[in-house]
């Protein structure tokens, strides 16, 4: 059996709208409109599109934090929306999330301990010592140090506490990360620092990303292909090179003559 | 006659429970009407202080020195009433996070026509008419309808355009836009810049914008200040500083960005160590210690400004090693930028 990594198939995901009319039935918003797509095990996938084009429902989906209207999420064969409740949590092993703010995402009142081992905790077949192994183990491939896991999430600053949030992802050895925009909240040098962090796990620990920005060049310098999101559908799909040098749908060209380049153009106003 | 703003030696003191920290270090800066001018710089690097200071908003631990002259006048010796006259008046502001910066219990149409009733007396009815002409330029549809609407029901580049609005009803002379794309899609973020721009030029306004983004920067205005710990470690205009960069922070901060056309697997440079806080800041240089060509004399004595192209300068004492360096790695293109263009 070699089923891919994760497969998506035709997943849609609607919301009902708060009713406006008494005798009217209430409205409906497609989050997601029939989206499809896999992802080879080594081969990270980036999904770009702007705020309302279905990125962060089509996160939630695929960790199966929300149900599907119809459709399909399949990581390593397994429809994780059909498994009964403990196949769901030991499939969690395989994959875990890195969350957009790292001030929202640690508990202040819990040790950094507690938080990164907290997925192990979950899977409930290790000891207590073999958690705090792992954990040290993940601060360190983290590049941070083992007597920082008595410590609490105030005492770090917001790219520490981002690489505290990888750490706690790394812990179940996952195969696939879910990275809802890792770096927007980081300043551009403490970002670089995460970027070339996620860039080494991908060699050393080969897990794969599904990438979740708004930031096109972010998404160029983690990933192997690009799914453009728009309106809830996958508009444009491919190898970064090929999207970003000679894209063919609209939405994509508007998307990328947007970004402001670094380069001060003939100014109009001096 | 005098510039409209010109800030001399400002030095903003912050009283912390760790001792009194340095927020903004011997800022000198003019700007004329008609004139853009850009901070960029990383989260406490002092940029959003010093926009404070300017609009007489600062925390009450903070102590200000120096000189802030605007149109004349000093502000550092203004009263808060007296401040109260100028803000919003003569001086408008645009905050990164414009559902923050609009209150939510009040209609649009009331918020901005605010200011024209407190600053220029307006009635209600011409300050009423007044902002939905506002708010018809700065492109809010169908305006004079939706002018009693309230801010939830507009998306975040409406409501940013609302604030636009508020900021532009007096006509002032100066406009501060403190980070204000940074909540907004890429999409939105073009349509506000350029929105800005237009209105900048139209009005013959000065421009200070406030960004941590190199690309909004470049794209937006004629000079530009690179802000570290506090200090405008360099300064000039933005197509110089673009092409003979020589700070090593804005070095640094240059070759820190992912670029649209790099490729997958590259290491980006890293800028060694972390921002320290400002009481622990070294007495020097501010960057020293994660510069690479600190010399113990970059410890002790504060750089002073030195003039390394037209109007362009630079806080450091090691440029000759900083020039050899770049000569060392040139004539690489460098990290996609296409600076060989400028």
């Amino acid at each position: 059996m070699n089923s891919p990594l994760l497969q998506v198939e035709n997943l849609v995901r609607e919301y009902k709208l708060p009713r406006e009319k008494l005798f009217e039935p209430a409205g409906k918003v497609h989050a997601l409109n029939g989206v499809s797509f896999t992802i080879e095990a080594g081969r990270s996938l980036g999904i770009v599109g702007e705020s309302g084009s279905g990125k962060s429902t089509l996160a939630r989906l695929v960790m199966a934090l929300d149900e599907p209207t119809s459709g399909q999420v399949m990581l390593l064969g397994r429809d994780l929306h059909a498994l009964p409740r403990e196949g769901l949590r030991q499939a969690r092993r395989d994959i875990q999330m890195v969350f957009q703010d790292p001030y929202g995402s640690l508990d202040p009142r819990q040790t950094i301990e507690r938080i990164v081992a907290e997925p192990l905790a979950a899977q409930a077949d290790t000891t207590r010592d073999e958690q705090r192994q792992r954990a040290s183990d993940a601060l360190a491939a983290v590049g941070l140090r083992a007597n920082d896991l008595r410590k609490y999430p105030h005492e770090f600053s917001g790219g520490q506490r981002q690489r505290i949030a990888i750490a706690r992802a790394l812990i179940t050895r996952p195969r696939l990360i879910v990275a809802d925009e890792p770096v927007s909240a980081l300043d551009v040098s403490v970002q670089a620092q995460v970027l070339n962090l996620m860039q080494d796990l991908q060699a050393e620990f080969g897990i794969t990303y599904m990438l979740i920005s708004h930031d096109l060049a972010v998404v160029r310098h983690l990933c192997d292909d690009v799914a453009v999101l728009w309106q809830g559908r996958i508009v444009e799909q491919g190898p970064p090179q090929r999207l970003f040098e000679a894209p063919e749908h609209s939405y994509t060209r508007t998307l990328l003559e947007a970004v402001p380049l670094a380069e001060p153009r003939a100014l109009r106003h001096v | 006659m005098s510039p409209l703003l010109e800030v001399r030696g400002l030095q903003v003191k912050l009283q912390t429970h760790r001792g009194p920290a340095l927020a903004v270090r011997d800022a000198s800066f003019t700007l004329e009407r008609g004139q853009t001018l850009g901070l960029v710089g990383e989260s406490g690097c002092g940029k959003s202080m010093t926009a404070m200071a300017l609009m007489g908003l600062l925390p009450d631990n903070a102590q200000i020195a120096g000189s802030i002259r605007f149109d004349g006048e000093e502000l550092t010796s203004k009263s808060d009433s007296e401040m109260c006259e100028i803000r919003g008046n003569r001086i408008g502001m645009i905050f990164q996070e414009p559902m923050t910066a609009l209150n939510p219990v009040h209609s649009i149409g009331h918020q901005v026509a605010e200011p024209l009733r407190l600053h220029r007396r307006l009635s209600t009815s011409a300050a009423r008419k007044e902002a939905i002409a506002l708010l018809d330029r700065v492109g809010i549809p169908d305006a004079a309808r939706r002018v009693d609407a309230y801010p939830h029901q507009f998306s975040g580049g409406q409501r940013q355009r609302i604030t636009i609005a508020m900021a532009l009803a007096c006509g002032p002379d100066l406009l501060i836009a403190d980070e204000p794309t940074t909540a907004l899609d890429v999409t939105i973020q073009r349509q506000i810049l350029e929105l800005i721009g237009e209105l900048v030029a139209e009005r013959g306004m000065a421009l200070l914008l406030i960004s941590h983004d190199l690309g909004v920067i470049a794209q937006n205005v004629a000079r530009m200040l690179v802000m570290y710990g506090g200090s405008v470690v360099e300064s000039g205009p933005t197509t110089e500083v673009f092409a003979h960069r020589m700070h090593p922070y804005t070095l640094g901060l240059f070759a820190a960005r992912p670029g649209l056309h790099s490729q997958k697997g590259r290491r980006l440079a890293m800028i060694p160590g972390t921002v320290p806080e400002l009481v622990d800041l070294p007495a020097g240089c501010p960057f020293a210690g994660r510069c690479a060509f600190t010399i113990p004399e970059c410890h002790a004595t504060v750089p002073p400004p030195i003039e390394v192209g037209p109007d362009h300068r630079v806080r450091c004492i090691r440029l000759d090693a900083v020039a050899a360096a770049k000569a060392a790695l040139a004539p690489a293109p460098s990290h996609g930028e296409k600076e060989q263009q400028a």
